[in-house]
């Protein structure tokens, strides 16, 4: 009786609907755009809508295919693991081997920028906001279209700008949609004063409820930090990589001039030393008492960064995508050893490299603050790295060390708090990662798991253990160069920033909600200190001071002075693994004389059974992958991507493309 | 029954699909080009590599947006394209080996083509000898440079090899050492420049008794030219 009334309810209204303008029928699996704008928590849906499609750099952005990646139509569907740049650069290989850059050209964002333009062009007719409101939001709006902008120009250099929703007229040739390029100035140019201008209309902050989530004012100028310092360092090493075509006859891509890289710097120091000083935020626990203090407080900012909200300024946060489909990540699930794996097929897949290792300092270097490279050879030699390790000579002056952690010992805490090293502990299971076996004999074993008996009568094998699972089995260099078994880090080493060692994460795909930190206040820092040293501009003392600070945080009590090359290597430090270094190697013109059939390199930690005892020693190699693959090559013509479909949208094509 | 309902359905869908294959009435490409790249000073084959290496960016006219084909060259300095469609085309050389030129609206007729270009590399290899030394166990490389004009300043030089004739910058054994010069853009030398790789520290890479190729390779500093790729002399094949 009762579906019987819904029926005739449902039929009436529906027969009584079609009585008039039959033909405008509003769709009524969607609201209105006049209906949700009557409601303040309808332009919250609209404005959420655009910050989904913010193109951050975060766990979900896949170099190859784009921002926000899913590979997925149903949730049960084979799942592309996502990877940042960070793969693409010095700072890691994926344990299955991976190229270096060109990231793809997966990302053309004028459909989210049509969207922000027509939701700036509803606000001011939406009557339920107040001004002030309207005007913040304005901001907001304008702070999120710059943001896609910048993506999109430090991919494709000079850019059609588009600041309001186009109309497509039917049978007319539409000569309106067609926007050609404006020059890379000018779209640098137009992208730094939007964030200017957006800053001055966006609010200070925001609830504890929505925190760093939303973007205040000073996320618009952090970005716009960034963004100037990208645009300094292309005006001022552009020339590093010229090009020839039209593309820059037009100066589409690059024409600067060296007076536009000091008024970029210039911006960029203003903009980080506003954030820096107005913003309220401050260093995360700025003076630990010791070391393990340092590394436990930097590596909280990035497994807990609600803890550490006071040094962020804009972040990402993600919902449970196991339970909500396209939503969350799998940063936690890839990067977790074998070891600690809670049961995914992929997991262990970041290889750090020793180059990155290296990098860091060493606690007894007091007063020069130089990268202190890791001892693995009685005679000094740390540049012998050999092409394939299975016929490496163990004759060698290496050094024997009793176990595979005093090497790491004095290293920078930030190291340990980004890096699981070979025996440290991982919640709370001694991670072993091992490449090989020097026998008795002398023969030697690697890449391959066998076991030999020492001379104290024990067995030892060459991975370290006998299995490759379970926490008591080993985590590294299982299946190098197979097809099937990706999941062992082949560099001796693991990611551990962004990856939570306290949260147990279970298996399905896309279940770590793990925050992601788009700009702290570290980067302001870094960003002031580069662009005062390369132009002078600003203070270099400040600079010291502000690179002084980062270092105290991490446990060094020493000052180093601000020269350029301290300031890139605390950059590359501080800054590792959150998707900066494969931009700073763009914007720096380094990435094409870095890489001409370069390799990255790997650390080997082996187990020597000739002494009495065993002792281990540490071999350096190079990147199995890359040795296959005759190293990596980055061409000049890739510090730009090709402008997707010139041939409909009439655009200029950039150079060799 | 359900499964047969389900192949009957899975061919005719195929059957629908393959009915749709039509072969165009469109002509295929009826021209073919070759030529080489000539040094306009003594006639010899500018030499590159196939990998990454000298091209040639072809635009064919007529359309409204022109996109570019790039025809590549191979290590000797001949190129052979044969598949083309005869018409008008602009050929931009440039991001090579030798000084940019264009040659704009050039007529490409149906059939075979012949089209050298004569250019001026950056850099000249003159007298380049490559000689094994047994008992030291290095091979030995010698030569002078010449600059293509008085622009051209140099970057590196070296010796690579590898185990096939496609030696060169892009294909080669990772080895560095006295193979390898590196300048800092500074005028070309008068004077001979010689180069040596040690085969017994590297010989996990040259197993006895193979053919094994090198190559002398010199890298051009020249201003507002876009990308420069290597200048090379041929390779000299030497058995270990």
């Amino acid at each position: 009786m009762k579906k019987l009334t819904i029926s005739l309810s449902i039929l009436a209204v529906v027969a009584l609907g079609s009585c008039k303008k039959y033909l405008d029928v509003q769709p009524l699996d969607r609201v209105p755009a006049d209906q949700l704008l009557l409601d303040p928590n309808g332009v919250k849906v609209l404005l959420a809508n655009l910050y989904s499609r913010m193109p951050v750099e975060d766990f979900k952005y896949n170099p190859g295919q784009g921002f926000n990646y899913h590979r997925t139509t149903s949730q049960s569907n084979y799942v592309e693991p996502g990877f940042g740049t960070t793969y693409f650069t010095d700072e890691a290989t994926l344990s299955q081997g991976s190229g270096v850059g060109p990231v793809g050209e997966g990302y053309w964002g004028y459909d989210g920028i049509r969207q922000t333009n027509q939701l700036l062009e509803q606000i001011p007719s939406v009557t339920t906001l107040t001004e002030a409101q309207k005007t913040a939001l304005k901001g907001e709006c304008r702070f999120i279209r710059a943001y896609m902008y910048f993506q999109m120009a430090k991919r494709y250099g000079g850019l059609p700008i588009i600041e309001k929703s186009l109309v497509y007229e039917p049978g007319t040739d539409n000569a309106d949609l067609f926007i050609p390029r404006s020059t890379e100035k000018q779209t640098w140019d137009w992208i730094l004063s939007e964030l200017e201008e957006a800053s001055k209309t966006m609010q200070p902050s925001y609830t504890a409820a929505e925190g760093p989530y939303r973007a205040t004012k000073w996320a618009a100028l952090a970005l716009k930090s960034r963004a100037a310092l990208f645009a300094a360092s292309l005006a001022k090493y552009w020339s590093r990589a010229p090009l020839v075509g039209d593309a820059v006859t037009q100066k589409l891509v690059g024409g600067f001039t060296s007076s536009d890289a000091d008024a970029y710097y210039q911006q960029c120091i203003d903009a980080s030393t506003s954030v820096i000083t107005n913003s309220g935020k401050a260093l995360y626990r700025p003076t630990p008492a010791n070391r393990a203090e340092a590394v436990t407080n930097y590596q909280t900012i990035f497994q807990n960064p609600t803890a550490a909200d006071v040094e962020v300024i804009f972040k990402k946060g993600y919902v449970d995508g196991s339970t909500t489909f396209l939503q969350g990540h799998n940063n936690d699930l890839y990067y977790n050893p074998s070891q600690t794996n809670t049961g995914n097929i992929y997991f262990g897949r970041s290889s750090p490299t020793v180059e990155l290792v290296d990098l860091y300092e060493d606690y007894t270097d007091n007063g020069v603050g130089a990268s202190v490279p890791l001892v693995t050879r009685t005679d000094g030699n740390e540049n012998d790295f050999v092409g394939d390790p299975r016929n490496v000579d163990v004759n060698k002056p290496f050094r024997q060390y009793d176990n595979t952690t005093d090497i790491f010992a004095n290293k920078d805490a930030r190291m340990h708090a980004s890096i699981i090293t070979p025996g440290s502990r991982w919640k709370n299971v001694t991670i072993v990662m091992q490449g090989g076996m020097i026998k008795q004999d002398g023969s030697k074993v690697v890449y391959t798991n066998d076991f030999a008996l020492g001379k104290d009568g024990k067995t030892y094998w060459s991975f370290g253990a006998s299995s490759n699972s379970g926490s008591s089995g080993y985590s590294g260099f299982f299946g190098i160069g197979g097809n099937s078994a990706n999941n062992y880090p082949i560099s001796g080493f693991s990611q551990k920033k962004f990856v939570q060692e306290s949260v147990t994460v279970p298996a399905p795909y896309f279940s770590s909600t793990l925050d992601f930190i788009d700009m702290r206040l570290a980067e302001m820092y870094l960003n002031y200190a580069e662009a005062a040293v390369e132009s002078g501009k600003g203070s270099t003392a400040t600079a010291a001071q502000y690179i002084n600070a980062l270092r105290r945080r991490a446990g060094h009590t020493d000052n180093i002075p601000a020269t350029l090359a301290n300031v890139l290597k605390e950059r590359r430090v501080e800054l590792a693994f959150e998707y900066h270094r494969y931009w700073d190697l763009v914007r720096r013109r380094e990435m094409h004389t870095k890489y001409v059939t370069a390799r990255r390199t790997v650390l080997i930690p082996m187990i020597d059974l000739r002494p009495a005892t065993p002792k281990y020693i540490f071999v350096r190699a190079n990147n199995f992958y890359d040795e296959v693959a005759g190293g990596r090559t980055f061409l000049q013509r890739d510090y730009y991507r090709p402008i997707p479909g010139v041939a409909t949208n009439k655009l200029v094509q950039n150079p060799e493309f | 029954m359900k499964r047969t309902a389900k192949h009957i359905l899975s061919v005719l869908a195929l059957t629908a699909l393959l009915a749709s294959c039509e072969k165009d009435n469109m002509p295929g490409p009826d021209a073919q080009v070759y030529g080489k790249i000539i040094d306009k000073a003594n006639g010899a084959l500018v030499e590159t590599e196939l990998v990454n290496g000298a091209r040639i960016e072809a635009f064919e006219l007529g359309y409204p947006t022109q996109v570019s084909q790039v025809w590549v060259i191979k290590n000797n300095g001949e190129y052979r394209n044969n598949l083309v469609f005869s018409n008008k085309y602009d050929f931009q050389l440039r991001n090579s080996n030798f000084f940019p030129q264009s040659l704009l609206g050039y007529q490409i007729k149906p059939g075979e083509n012949q089209l050298d270009f004569q250019v001026t590399p950056y850099l000249r290899i003159k007298n380049p000898q490559v000689t094994y030394d047994a008992a030291t166990k290095k091979v030995n490389a010698s030569f002078t440079l010449e600059g293509g004009d008085a622009t051209v300043r140099l970057a590196q030089v070296r010796l690579y090899a590898f185990s096939d004739i496609y030696v060169g910058e892009n294909v080669k054994f990772n080895i560095t050492g006295t193979s390898i010069q590196t300048f800092a853009n500074v005028a070309v030398p008068t004077t001979t420049v010689t180069l040596s790789m040690d085969i017994a520290a590297n010989a996990t890479l040259f197993p006895a008794g193979r053919d094994y190729f090198f190559r002398i390779g010199a890298l051009a500093s020249v201003p507002n030219v876009g990308t420069i790729r290597h200048n090379f002399a041929p390779y000299v094949k030497i058995t270990l």
